[in-house]
């Protein structure tokens, strides 16, 4: 169909032309007769006929989604044989406003003459969804005469298949001529689409709350008497000391591999700090077993 | 009624016996308590608020179940093995958690 269109477009160019230059074989006038435009029903019957006998007919007609425009003509040239049958006829349907225009091309019709049917599915395949009011002209040309025809047979308002509401669709006015050579839409990278996230209230609620448990057990340990005066002291302490400060140091590490390093940075300084604590948390251990008497040291860890 | 004076009963003999047992033990049952604790509290959070990150819950949540069963077996350890036991255990209980830590963190992200 697409093809059909522009098929209709070059040769109403070249009607245009021809009527310009004036062809060298021009002989006569071309004239029409039995002009009738109808408006069909989807059963066929006829909702609305009307005669047309000169170029500048003002008809009024409507063409809702289900109804069929039919223009029949039959064309002779002056001078020219008596079965004249015109090289070029169309029907032009001529959106007002955008000036998007659909072709229909007449056809032979089966008691001679000529027929032009413009289908209202056809009319929106080649200028998209345009409700309003078109212009509809009748266009007819030969090679054997000089003066194309151009008769202008009035608006016709085309109403598409009302929406819900009762309302007609909105304008989406394309043609598929256009369409083909349109750019296609940009592909554009889509990012995924953001978890939705709770209020930082709430999370900050919960953590609080998760920290709790932590808080209650200090309190628990305090009220259950624990202290640290299991801690060794005298030669005892340094090592002691040593080792609780390694647990802690390598506890302030695990939080900057949290913050900012990474784990190849992590692991070298872990190694160090282990190797370190666990070598004071040999001496101190050993001699937290050693001492029967003594305590081992209170865990407040 | 009897089944609940049986309870009862029950109840207040672990009571009395719990309270002979050493505050060393007292402590890392606090301890594991408030272990559990947290994970609950995460694991609610995350069914009310949900789980966004969810590697991060995942990391939290086992840190505290992992905290909780290192605690237990420390505890089983300390309990069977008498007043001179506890700090070649705590040894090892440190270089677990330690270990733990550090696999949670990683998982943190």
């Amino acid at each position: 169909m697409a093809r059909a269109a522009a098929l209709a477009l070059i040769l109403a160019l070249a009607i245009g032309r021809a009527a310009v230059g004036g062809a060298a074989a021009a002989e006569g006038a071309i004239s029409l007769s039995g002009v009738t435009v109808s408006v069909l029903e989807a059963s066929g019957s006829v909702a609305d006929k009307h005669s047309v006998t000169g170029p500048d007919a003002r008809l009024r007609l409507s063409l809702d989604h289900t109804r069929t425009l039919k223009v029949q003509l039959t064309a002779a040239l002056a001078g020219g044989d008596d079965d004249f049958r015109p090289q070029q006829a169309f029907l032009r349907l001529t959106v007002r406003g955008s000036g998007d225009a659909a072709y229909f091309a007449a056809t032979k019709a089966k008691g001679g003459g000529l027929v032009v049917t413009a289908k209202h599915d056809e009319l929106q395949k080649q200028v998209g969804t345009q409700p309003g009011t078109y212009d509809a002209a009748l266009l007819v040309g030969d090679s054997r005469s000089a003066q194309p025809v151009d008769w202008s047979l009035g608006e016709v308002k085309v109403l598409y298949a009302p929406q819900d509401d009762g309302s007609q669709p909105e304008a989406k006015p394309y043609r598929t001529l256009d369409a083909t050579f349109r750019p296609k839409p940009e592909i554009l990278h889509q990012h995924r689409q953001p978890e939705r996230r709770a209020p930082a209230v709430v999370s900050l609620f919960f953590s609080l709350l998760a920290l709790a448990p932590l808080a209650a057990y200090v309190v628990m340990a305090l009220s259950l008497g624990a202290n640290l005066k299991g801690f060794p002291s005298g030669a005892a302490f340094l090592p002691a000391a040593a080792f609780h400060a390694g647990l802690a140091a390598i506890c302030a590490l695990y939080l900057l591999f949290w913050l900012q390093l990474n784990l190849m940075q992590t692991i070298p300084i872990l190694a160090a700090l282990g190797t370190a604590t666990a070598m004071f948390g040999r001496i101190t251990l050993q001699g937290a077993a050693a001492g029967a008497a003594a305590k081992p040291p209170a865990k407040q860890e | 009624m009897s089944q609940i004076d049986t309870l009862r009963e029950i109840i207040t003999s672990f009571e009395s016996a719990y309270r002979s047992t050493p505050t060393k033990l007292k402590l890392l049952d606090a301890f594991s308590v408030c272990a559990l604790l947290t994970a609950v509290l995460q694991f609610v959070y995350a069914k009310l608020v949900g789980t966004f990150p969810f590697n991060s819950f995942l990391a939290g949540f086992f840190c505290c179940v992992g905290t909780f069963v290192l605690t237990v077996s420390l505890r089983m350890k300390v309990s069977e093995g008498g007043s001179g036991s506890g700090p070649r255990e705590f040894g090892g209980y440190a270089l677990a958690m330690l270990t733990l830590f550090i696999a949670a963190w990683n998982y943190v992200g």
